[in-house]
This record gives structure tokens, C-alpha cells and sequence, in this order.
């Protein structure tokens, strides 16, 4: 199942990285006063949510490497 | 009511922008509606995991659920941001010189492009469908002299107000012009031109003919209607004080004038208040605040004595 949990990190740091280019887009051509900058602000928080609970019950869950038996 | 400073690339300093439209807001609320449905089965297996928790014993399914659902999760807020960048990063700036049209397609791709009004040939709204026929909105079709790509503003809110507003705007703006040129001529600023010499030479049936010869050939040539020494028609140039049968004038100032199709520069960041920027306000995204605002625009406009000058251009010529 570590597989998984692989193949998990790197979609994560694809999502940050695309996370990343969106962010930039609002923060360089956002006016001022618009919604953008909550937008962002949101965003963050959301995601961060999603991934610090998605690591919290990764690290409670206890994982088998996932290789066979010998 | 003027928004000092800079709101968008390119723009003037004491250009007043009017309104900022985007999108009707439900074009993005469609967005919305299709993440909602994707959450759908995340939440049917969250209850069902909720409900019966033996059913997800197993490990294998346990992993699956637990970091299929957060990358699920987080495919659709991404989804959402960027439909996000997409629809509000699409705007329609309409100010008292010019209509930008900013359009954000996806990521690191960004087209501007900018239309002066006296450019402007015709305007049209279309509203089309269901939705855009109950909720008010529409397209905008900005048809533009020559031969450039007409102007479209996709799924604007009150679209034929904003037609009306922008074909009133393109009208004050010929006016403007006309009486700023005739003010120019008053003034001197502008001045007759000679056409060049070459034109005149290929047509000896123009009045200018003669002056376009060398002096040498002037007294030689051979319709004397053309000698030098006819009165009344001849166009030296400014300080001439007979009346010309023909005037060709230099560009108005520049500060009328626009940059045509702008592309977007490096230091667009203008906009932003980390430059140091004078903060420029906050302009009208409310569709009916803003065309209000343009009626008042076209009435003090209407009132003036003159045209009201920006600096560097001819003083103004009151009516005293």
C-alpha cells in the first residue's frame, strides 16, 4: 500500500505546483479591491484543510508496505 | 468618480474608467453546479463509511478511500480555481477614451487588446438562450472601423443598456474631437500642411501645382491659370493668410490617441500596489452604478462650454 501513499505524495506536489501557477495568476492580474485576494486567501485554507487531515489520517492508519511475502 | 492611477496597462493617467464588467456571475455558478455534482459520489462514500464502517475494513480499501478521496478533493477545488482565473480574470474596462478588452485564457496565456471609441462603427446585444434571456445577460458585439477583429464582450450583465452606453460614449467622443479640432485651428496648433511635392507634380489641374514646382519652372509653366502670380491660391503654409480650398491636418494631440492593439508587456504589474503605485480605487464592477455613471459623464459633457482639455493640450476656448 506504500504504492499508494507514493503515488499520492506526487500528485501532491503537482497539485502544489498547479496551485501555485493559479495563485500567481490571482495575485499578479487581480485588481484592487476585487475578490482575489479572498479567493486566494480560501483557497489555501481549503486546501490545506483537505491536505493536513488527509496526513493526519495517514499517520494514524498504520500501512503495510505492501511487498510480497518472501 | 475619476479613478486616478492605473488600473489596467496602458492607461492614461487621468482616464476615467467607468465601468469594470466581467462575466455574468452565473456563467461561473455553472462551475460551481458541476463541482457540486462531482462531490457527489465522495459524499455517498463517506456516509456509507460513516454508516457501516465494517464494510470498509479491508486496508486496500481503507487507502483508497482515504487518499483517493483527498486527491479527489483536491482535483476539484483545483478544478474550481481555475475556472475561477479563467472567469474573473476576463474583463471589459470601458473608460471616457477607450474599451479594454483583458482576457485570461487558462494559465500563461493573456490577450489585450484595446479600441479607441471614435473606432467604434456599431453596436449590437444578443441574447440568446434560456438562461441569458432569464437571468439578463448577453453578448455585447462592438463592430470597429477597418478591417480589426470586432470587439466581444461574451455573457455580460444588462447587455443592451451596456450597448446603448457605449454607442452614446462613441457619439461624445466624435463631438469631443470636432470641436477640439476646430478649437486647434483657432488656436494655431494645428497646421495646413503641403502635400508632397511629387502628388502635386503628377497633377498640374491642382490649384498647388505651381507651388510644387521648382522655382525655375514656376513662371514657365504653361497654364498661366497656374502662375505663380494668381491671387488667392496660394498654400504656403501657416503664416499664408488667403482661405485654402484644402486643409490637411497634423494628428490631434497624442494624448487622444491610443496605442491600437496593445500586447501584454512584462511590467503589467502596474495594477498592483506592490509597485509603489498610487493606489488607483476601487472602480465600478456594479453594471447599473457604472452605466449611471456614464450618463453623467454624457451630461457634463453636454453642458460644458468647450471641450474640457486634459494637460498639454489647447487651453480652452470659452464662450466669452
Amino acid at each position: 500500500m506504500i504504492y499508494f501513499l507514493l503515488i499520492y505524495i506526487v500528485y501532491l506536489i503537482g497539485f502544489a505546483l498547479f496551485s501555485i501557477a493559479g495563485l500567481y495568476h490571482l495575485w499578479r492580474f487581480g485588481y484592487v479591491g476585487d475578490l482575489t485576494k479572498p479567493v486566494m486567501v480560501v483557497y489555501v485554507i481549503i486546501a490545506s484543510l483537505i491536505i493536513v487531515a488527509s496526513i493526519v489520517l495517514i499517520l494514524t492508519h498504520s500501512w503495510t508496505m505492501g511487498l510480497p511475502a518472501t | 468618480m475619476a479613478i486616478e492611477g492605473r488600473y489596467f496597462p496602458g492607461q492614461a493617467p487621468s482616464e476615467r474608467i467607468f465601468l469594470v464588467l466581467r462575466r455574468d456571475v452565473i456563467t461561473y455558478i455553472s462551475f460551481l453546479v458541476i463541482a457540486m455534482i462531482m462531490m457527489i459520489p465522495l459524499a455517498i462514500l463517506v456516509a456509507l463509511y460513516i454508516h457501516s464502517p465494517d464494510t470498509f475494513s479491508s486496508e486496500l480499501v481503507n487507502s483508497l478511500l482515504t487518499l483517493g478521496g483527498s486527491a479527489y478533493l483536491l482535483f476539484i477545488i483545483g478544478l474550481l480555481l481555475y475556472g475561477f482565473v479563467d472567469y474573473y480574470l476576463d474583463v471589459y474596462i470601458i473608460t471616457d477614451e477607450r474599451i479594454v478588452d483583458i482576457r485570461q485564457i487558462g494559465f500563461f496565456r493573456r490577450e489585450i487588446a484595446e479600441l479607441h471609441l471614435r473606432e467604434v462603427q456599431d453596436v449590437s446585444a444578443k441574447v440568446e438562450g434560456f438562461f441569458p434571456t432569464m437571468f439578463h445577460y448577453g453578448d455585447v458585439h462592438i463592430q470597429t472601423a477597418g478591417e480589426r477583429e470586432n470587439f466581444v464582450f461574451y455573457s455580460v450583465p444588462h447587455p443592451y443598456r451596456v450597448s446603448k452606453k457605449i454607442a452614446d460614449l462613441h457619439e461624445s467622443q466624435i463631438e469631443r474631437d470636432r470641436i477640439l479640432t476646430e478649437q486647434n485651428i483657432e488656436q494655431g496648433v494645428i497646421t495646413r500642411i503641403q502635400p508632397p511635392a511629387q502628388e502635386l507634380q503628377n497633377n498640374p489641374a491642382d490649384p498647388r501645382y505651381i507651388e510644387s514646382l521648382p522655382m525655375l519652372d514656376r513662371n514657365n509653366s504653361e497654364n498661366p491659370s497656374l502662375s505663380e502670380n494668381r491671387t488667392g491660391d496660394n498654400f504656403s503654409g501657416a503664416n499664408d493668410e488667403s482661405e485654402p480650398s484644402f486643409e490637411q491636418y497634423q494628428q490631434p494631440p497624442q494624448s487622444l490617441l491610443g496605442d491600437g492593439v496593445m500586447n501584454e508587456q512584462n511590467s503589467d504589474r502596474g495594477i498592483s500596489d506592490e509597485q509603489g503605485l498610487e493606489e488607483p480605487g476601487k472602480p465600478e464592477t456594479n453594471v447599473d452604478a457604472g452605466l449611471d455613471k456614464i450618463d453623467q459623464y454624457l451630461e457634463e459633457v453636454k453642458k460644458s462650454d468647450g471641450v474640457e482639455l486634459k494637460e498639454g493640450e489647447v487651453k480652452k476656448i470659452t464662450n466669452d
